[in-house]
């Protein structure tokens, strides 16, 4: 174990994707990643709760969780598929996420499905069987009901979560942008830094203003 | 969203000045060299646009569009939006769709099932009354699961408002199309709250024909007392005259109606009405002194509890809020305004729309959706794309985009730690001190396959706390965006670039090859296949707290490869190289504000 921990506080998988030791993976037979996604410590992605394995017997049909390209999960995001009672018993489901994806710290999601451009802020909660469209950005602090849709080019905020403004046409690629921009800074920063700055250089405006100063949406919200 | 992050860039969309063809021109001749030594160009004077500090008029560029045809920026306000797409937000049923994909055809709109131009989902899409979360339909008969014909009721997920909890539980009799279901339900849910309604046109008429009698004749009484010796104002006389025909005009008509004058008080005085026309200032101050006091009683009378009925009693009687709708609640209900939060109905989801937009100058489509797909997008590419690892969805796809990121150059601004007394870490946020020299690099990135020629301008000092600013290099050129890759690669360029300078201070600067040749390039920091940085200075003025603002006149020039146009006729690209495209040379040019940071003392 020791020798472990000296080879870096990340696992980096052959897709690229990095995984923080001090995350906590459970069932990861059950866990896609698509490549280049990173997590961070103290996440919590909990691949062990599937569903009943009578159909599962291929890879990809038995994943539980299933996380696009480039997808960032910020310090204590907790990604958990959805369950509900069928016939009596405990049923999850799987839960999709797409590509360009980032949750912020503390966030807890439990959707159906996230699609591709989605930036999700910190500390909210996405309820059971949620599906978020492409390109939705959620604010800090909001709570998406279970079985909520949110359209695409929305932006929402709030307990529950309304639609407070709309993204413009451009959002994809900016989000994509910064979905590339944040894992190369990442990437970037630990090989110099200790993992405790990381998420700090990553979000810091000090760092990233040249970023922000261009590829920043005006919001109303 | 938050107080402003510093640095910040925010692009100026002119279409809120009155533009002239003449200003536009004084704009494009208006390239003034701020830079301390003379410069070649003529100093004409560079005039700000008035709306430069207007919040409404400073956009960031990714809101932004580009009109290639008219060569300006357009943004929100000045594109012309319709309607492509209508759908449910909740389904993602689509309910009408644009499907004809020519940038400049007439639209052809195709309908989808019934509920044509439907504004609301006709489907089982309703939204919680009170919390406006998507409902979910429960049949409390069947297990979990299965199928069932029984009734439905609907709970909301969220707040756990519950279609049977109201006074008057709400079942649906059947699984489908509640909201046919529920526009029945509130329709007799609003005859049972009027539950008179055979009566109440009667009631209303009577009580209008006397408002006006008696309004006629006050009026009349009125105008003798006070005819010769006050005259109207010359600008309201014909107004009010008008006024008076109307009611006179109504008084006969419902005297003939036979309206009975039973009622005792008099609901409404004149004095609103000719205060209304701007007569009231040709009145007595004794006369106003009547009109005070006949229009406190008309205050007190207002109510008429007969007329009313008991709602008005229940509402008179609220001592609080609670069980009462909120102002939201209520606008959000189509179907009427109930004034207890237990008579509140689901409320039916209404629908979105997916638009294109086209410029408003010269119509050219800038965006457009793809609607090919009937659903917004569907979830099962979505998951195959996750599986198989490859690109977007087609949920964001768009035939036309003209976003202005690919057209006008980005800009970025690196502060650039220099050996004078100018603090090493960066002053966006701890402020800067006043007549200390700043320097900065500003970077162009060059979106365009073009070289591009730029040209900065800004006035010497800021408009408002005139902090002086200087641009070393006003005017430089741009390498072309040859390779379509992510910057990423140059901005880590830059980033080492710069942190080798932060180590050695600006003294490499001067030295560095670019600027000691002197003469075009002095002052450019560096450059790179599509960017350049170059070197500007702000020396903050004492002036507490204020915020340093630049404004930043860009022009951009280049000269376009286009198409020979053969079909125009014979002397098209007269330049005779024969070849198949013509040098064509454009140019753009915007205002932006670049906000640094605010003065310390």
């Amino acid at each position: 174990m020791s020798r472990r921990q000296t080879r870096g506080e990340y696992i980096e998988t052959e897709s690229g994707n990095r995984i923080s030791r001090k995350a906590i993976i459970l069932g990861s037979q059950h866990i896609l990643l698509g490549g280049r996604s990173t997590i961070l410590p103290e996440c919590v992605v909990r691949g062990d709760l599937h569903r009943p394995s009578s159909a599962s017997s291929t890879g990809a049909a038995a994943a539980s969780v299933n996380i696009g390209r480039y997808s960032f999960l910020e310090k204590g995001v907790v990604i958990k598929p959805p369950f509900k009672f069928y016939k009596g018993s405990l049923v999850y489901y799987p839960l999709k996420m797409g590509n360009f994806v980032s949750i912020g710290a503390n966030s807890i999601i439990e959707a159906a499905t996230i699609g591709s451009y989605v930036n999700i802020g910190s500390n909210c909660v996405v309820g059971k069987f949620a599906i978020i469209k492409d390109c939705v950005l959620v604010l800090d602090g909001t709570v998406i009901p279970s079985t909520a849709c949110i359209p695409p080019f929305a932006v929402v905020a709030g307990n529950p979560a309304i639609v407070v403004d709309e993204l413009p046409e451009s959002s994809a690629e900016v989000f994509e942008r910064r979905a590339r921009h944040i894992h190369a800074l990442h990437g970037a920063t630990l090989t110099s830094m200790k993992i405790a700055e990381v998420k700090q250089s990553v979000f810091d405006d000090d760092v990233d203003e040249e970023f922000d100063l261009m590829h920043d949406f005006t919001v109303n919200s | 969203m938050t107080a402003t992050r510093y640095p910040s860039l925010r692009i100026h969309c002119p279409c809120a000045e009155p533009v002239t063809d003449g200003q536009v021109a004084e704009l494009d001749s208006a390239t003034t060299s701020t830079s301390p030594d003379p410069a070649p160009e003529t100093t004409t004077r560079l005039e700000l646009p008035p709306s430069l500090e207007s919040p409404f008029a400073l956009h960031a560029l990714n809101n932004l569009y580009f009109c290639d045809v008219c060569m300006v920026l357009r943004c929100e306000r000045c594109v012309v939006e319709e309607v492509v797409q209508t759908y449910c937000p909740a389904c993602l049923h689509v309910y009408s769709a644009d499907t004809t994909g020519g940038a400049n055809e007439p639209s052809k709109v195709t309908r989808k099932g019934r509920g044509d131009d439907a504004t609301f989902c006709t489907r089982n899409c309703l939204q919680c009354p009170s919390c406006f979360t998507n409902l979910i339909m429960f049949s409390p008969s069947a297990s979990e699961g299965s199928e069932s014909s029984g009734t439905v009721y609907l709970q909301c997920p969220h707040c756990s408002w519950d279609s049977r909890r109201r006074p008057r539980s709400l079942t649906f009799s059947k699984h489908s199309s509640l909201y046919q279901q529920l526009r029945k339900i509130s329709v007799s849910a609003m005859s049972d709250d009027y539950s008179d309604t055979s009566d109440q046109p009667t009631k209303r008429f009577s009580a209008l024909s006397v408002f006006y009698q008696q309004l006629y004749e006050s009026l009349d009484a009125e105008e003798e007392e006070s005819g010769p010796s006050a005259p109207p104002s010359p600008l309201f006389s014909k107004r009010a005259n008008r006024s008076l025909e109307t009611i006179r005009f109504l008084k006969s008509h419902y005297s003939k109606q036979g309206g009975s004058s039973s009622a005792s008080s008099p609901a409404v005085t004149p004095a609103s009405v000719l205060s209304a026309f701007g007569r009231a200032g040709g009145v007595s101050s004794q006369k106003r002194r009547e009109y005070e006091e006949r229009e406190k009683e008309r205050c007190v009378d207002y109510i008429d509890e007969e007329a009313e009925g008991e709602e008005a009693l229940r509402v008179r009687g609220i001592s609080s809020l609670d069980g009462t709708p909120t102002v939201l609640q209520q606008l959000a209900n189509p179907f009427g305004r109930p004034t207890r939060s237990s008579d509140l109905l689901p409320l039916p989801t209404r629908l979105r729309a997916r638009r294109a937009k086209r410029c408003r100058a010269c119509r050219h489509i800038l965006v457009r959706p793809d609607v090919s797909s009937r659903k917004v997008s569907s979830s099962s590419s979505s998951t195959s794309s996750i599986a198989t690892g490859s690109a977007s969805t087609v949920a964001t796809a768009f035939r036309i985009n003209l976003l202005s990121k690919n057209y006008i150059p980005t800009l970025r601004l690196t502060y650039l730690p220099s050996t004078s007394p100018a603090p090493a870490s960066s002053p966006y946020h701890a402020g800067f001190i006043p007549h200390i020299t700043y320097t900065f690099a500003l970077t162009l990135f060059n979106p365009l396959y073009e070289p591009i020629k730029i040209t900065l301008a800004s006035p010497p000092r800021t408009p408002k706390h005139s902090h002086l600013i200087t641009f070393l290099t006003p005017s430089f050129e741009i390498g072309p965006n040859i390779e379509d890759d992510w910057d990423l690669h140059a901005l880590a360029s830059l980033r080492t670039k710069f942190a080798d300078l932060k180590i050695s201070g600006m003294a490499n600067i001067s030295a560095s090859p670019e600027s000691a040749r002197g003469g075009p390039n002095l002052g450019i920091l560096d450059r790179g296949r599509n960017w350049t940085s170059v070197i500007f200075e702000v020396v903050p003025a004492k002036s507490r707290n204020s915020e340093i603002v630049v404004p930043l006149f860009v022009s951009v020039a280049y000269e376009a490869e286009v198409e020979k146009d053969f079909t125009a006729g014979g002397q098209v690209g007269g330049a005779g190289d024969g070849g198949l495209f013509d040098k064509e040379r454009r140019e753009m040019a915007f205002w932006s504000v670049l906000r640094i940071g605010r003065v310390i003392s």
